[in-house]
Formats: C-alpha cells, sequence, structure tokens
C-alpha cells in the first residue's frame, strides 16, 4: 500500500513525533507507515484521515489496481 | 489513566518485581540451606520467588498491551518465533530423550533459552520496522 502521509505532514509542517502524539502512536509507528514498511489498521488509517482532514482513500492507494479495474 | 502512563507502571513493575524475584531467590535458598525444613513449608519457601516472578510479569504484559498497534504486533512476532523455536527444539530433543537416552534439560535452561530467543526475536522484529 502507498500513502502520501510524508507529504501531507511536510505541508502542515509537522515533524514524526508531532503527528505520533496526535495520533496517540510512537514515532516509530509513523515512520514505518510512512516508509510502506508498516501498513495500518482501520481505526488508525481513519484516524489519520481525520488528523489530515481528507478521505482515507486521498491518504492510501494500493500497490496494484483491483482485479478487473 | 494514557496508555504511556500504563506502560510506565507496567514496566516499573515488571523491573520491580525481577528485583524482589533476585532478592526473594537469595532469601529463600540462605533459609532453606540454614532451616533445610520439610514439606509444606519447604515447597512454600522453594515456590517464594516465583510469587514475585509472577508479579513481575504481570506488569510486563500491562505494558505490552499498552503498546501501539505497531508495539503489540512486533512483541506478538517475538512470542510467536519463541513459540517456534522452542516447539522445534522440543521435537527432537524429545525424541532423544525417549530413544537415546539424552538427560532431561533443566527447567532453568529451558526458561533462559525462551527470554534470549524472544529478546533476540523482538530486537529483530523491531528493526524490521525502523
Amino acid at each position: 500500500m502507498r500513502n502520501h502521509l510524508r507529504v501531507l505532514r511536510a505541508e502542515r509542517g509537522w515533524s514524526q513525533a508531532e503527528l505520533a502524539q496526535r495520533l496517540g502512536v510512537s514515532r516509530q509507528t509513523v515512520n514505518a507507515i510512512e516508509t510502506g514498511k508498516y501498513d495500518p489498521s482501520l481505526p488508525l488509517a481513519f484516524a489519520l484521515a481525520r488528523t489530515f482532514e481528507r478521505p482515507i482513500e486521498a491518504l492510501f492507494e494500493p500497490d496494484e489496481p483491483p482485479a478487473g479495474a | 489513566m494514557t496508555a504511556t502512563s500504563v506502560r510506565t507502571r507496567g514496566w516499573r513493575t515488571f523491573v520491580a518485581g525481577m528485583a524482589l524475584y533476585a532478592i526473594t531467590v537469595l532469601a529463600a535458598g540462605f533459609a532453606l540451606n540454614a532451616t533445610d525444613p520439610s514439606g509444606a513449608v519447604r515447597v512454600a519457601l522453594a515456590l517464594a520467588p516465583a510469587a514475585a516472578f509472577l508479579w513481575g510479569m504481570s506488569g510486563w504484559l500491562r505494558a505490552v498491551r499498552a503498546f501501539d498497534e505497531l508495539g503489540r504486533r512486533v512483541h506478538t512476532e517475538a512470542a510467536t518465533i519463541t513459540l517456534a523455536a522452542l516447539l522445534a527444539l522440543a521435537v527432537p530433543y524429545g525424541l532423544l530423550q525417549a530413544y537415546v537416552g539424552v538427560p532431561a534439560p533443566h527447567a532453568f535452561a529451558v526458561f533462559g533459552l525462551g527470554a534470549a530467543t524472544y529478546a533476540v526475536a523482538a530486537a529483530v522484529a523491531h528493526r524490521r520496522y525502523a
């Protein structure tokens, strides 16, 4: 799964630690999501969407398009 | 109570429990050697350190439960690897015990192996997401 968290975070001038604090997770978790090493759970993905005030599909997109698309 | 404070309290309980365990091991060993009791008193003295150990482990479990989702995943992976490694060792060792006469391992050796495997597995899993 690809995501645009790093860009969105940079637009707001937040550090990874600041975003982590807003989400109630560790800085390592934010870093792992940004680098694509970890896909967040649905609750955390929705929390990210709320934090950035964007729909969830504006933050995450699949690596491959869905079958039949 | 925040997740951070639950984690902190859990780790404190873990450290205190392990310290108390070390003290009770020495104290119980001294008492057993000095008085050489029998029956229920001997069993109670021998098991006294285990109570401190279990208290410490309860703190550790509380701390792990208060981790965020990636932290819990790291520790779940470490626990799974540890279980798999111990089971993979137990089967051939059990066969050697049954058919070749290899002596049974001391329970503390199994504990040490499990703890060491868990520590390495947790470090590897942590590094994978770093």
